[in-house]
């Protein structure tokens, strides 16, 4: 039977069981290889197999954000969290309506006072990032950030971004699912309403 | 304000298996998950057969062998990117299984003052139970409440511990895990909860975070 021993040296580290510890640590060593042994009664309590049911509190943990593994692995002196920071004022979610003459036109929700009226509002395209450029079409998802913008010098700066959203494209199975399902409703339209559907 | 929010963090964690030496920077953009402009603000730690570790201006990716973890330190500013990235990373990396995930919220609050930081302890752990036994200069360090969910399985943990970010001035660490249970382990069934609950999970565990601070 196979236990994954490392993530159990994980849970002896993190509590105050030192004799657990070392206990696990012996079966633990590279930090990435699991090895095989029979369970005794210490052990048990805290090490899951991986066949375990679903609700196996170590080896299903997904609250932790760094792991202690990874420190082993960073260069020294390096830094886990990023340096900067953005603390958003203003947040609204926007859709693009029309494009034209490099000009955006385009419907904003606020999503820090959400029952504020939506609005529209028109920017140049000029705004965005180069590569985000070629996201721009009727109907793609952006998000307007105001906010500051702190830098790792302590520089803080006021600014103001649109962020487009890059959602993962259609695949041809969703859309032709969604073309059966809808076609009961497109029966309902007349031949001059059928006319106006795409193909 | 008697707690300010000073780190507003969020992570999706995936339990595996994944390929760590798969997902690299160049994978993200290559895919349009990531904007290719933000290579070049790229930190890579490291990329292996066991461990991948790099971040983004605005996100940080570990992958182990077991475990996929996105971060992002601006939760207000970011949260519908970490959603996208996330459910765009799961359906171009076919045939991923997912055991576990979590969407946690990780907010570290700054006390306005000793006593203010001392009542949430008070409050949520009362000492004189303690002091029965003979105890003296108590301080509650940690707690972990678990609140069971039947469907999708799983369970929201709150953590909550005294904050260490903000050296000899009084904080509150408190880190929220939705955790969902996968029993079928198809990436699919994970897309469809990300898209149903990401931002109940994330608004709530910022009102639970209020909710017990206003305890002060």
């Amino acid at each position: 039977m196979s236990y994954d021993t490392t993530l159990a040296v994980d849970f002896a580290e993190e509590s105050a069981d030192s004799s657990l510890k070392k206990e696990l640590e012996q079966f633990a060593s590279p930090v990435y290889e699991s090895r095989v042994f029979e369970p005794d009664s210490t052990l048990e309590t805290y090490v899951q197999t991986k066949e375990s049911p679903p609700f196996s509190p170590v080896l299903s943990k997904t609250d932790e954000i760094l792991p202690q593994k990874i420190n082993r692995y960073m260069p020294k002196g390096a830094k886990l969290k990023p340096e900067s920071r953005f603390i958003a004022l203003r947040k609204w979610e926007g859709v693009v309506v029309e494009v034209e003459n490099d000009v955006c036109l385009a419907r904003i929700r606020d999503l820090m006072r959400e029952d504020e009226a939506e609005e529209e509002i028109t920017f140049p395209i000029d705004e965005l990032s180069k590569s985000d450029r070629p996201l721009v079409a009727k109907g793609s998802l952006f998000i307007w950030l105001i906010g500051y913008s702190d830098k790792a010098n302590g520089q803080r700066i006021r600014e103001s971004c649109f962020i487009f959203r890059r959602l993962p494209s259609w695949k041809q199975d969703e859309i032709d699912k969604i073309k059966r399902e809808s076609r009961p409703l497109a029966d309902l339209l007349n031949d001059e309403e059928k006319t106006l559907l795409r193909p | 304000m008697d707690f300010e929010l000073k780190l507003d963090a969020a992570s999706v964690v995936l339990r595996g298996p994944f390929a760590p030496e798969k997902f690299h920077p160049g994978w993200f953009t290559a895919n349009g998950l990531i904007n290719p402009d933000a290579m070049k603000d790229c930190k890579v730690e490291i990329i292996s057969p066991d461990i991948s570790g790099f971040l983004f201006e605005w996100v940080r990716f570990d992958v182990q062998k077991d475990r996929f973890a996105f971060q992002i330190k601006d939760t207000a500013a970011f949260s519908e990117l970490l959603q996208d990235l996330v459910v765009g990373t799961l359906e171009l990396a076919e045939n991923t299984q997912v055991r576990t995930m979590g969407i946690n919220r990780d907010m570290h609050f700054l006390a306005s003052s000793l006593e203010k930081y001392h009542a949430i302890g008070d409050a949520l752990a009362p000492k004189d139970v303690w002091q029965k036994l003979g105890l003296d200069k108590l301080g509650l360090r940690s707690m972990i409440m678990e609140s069971k969910r039947e469907a999708p399985p799983g369970h929201i943990w709150t953590k909550l511990e005294a904050s260490e970010i903000f050296g000899k001035e009084a904080g509150i660490r408190l880190d929220i895990n939705n955790h969902y249970e996968n029993q079928e382990k198809n990436a699919e069934n994970i897309i469809a909860i990300i898209k149903d609950r990401w931002k109940s999970d994330i608004d709530r565990s910022l009102k639970i975070a209020e909710s017990l601070l206003g305890l002060a």
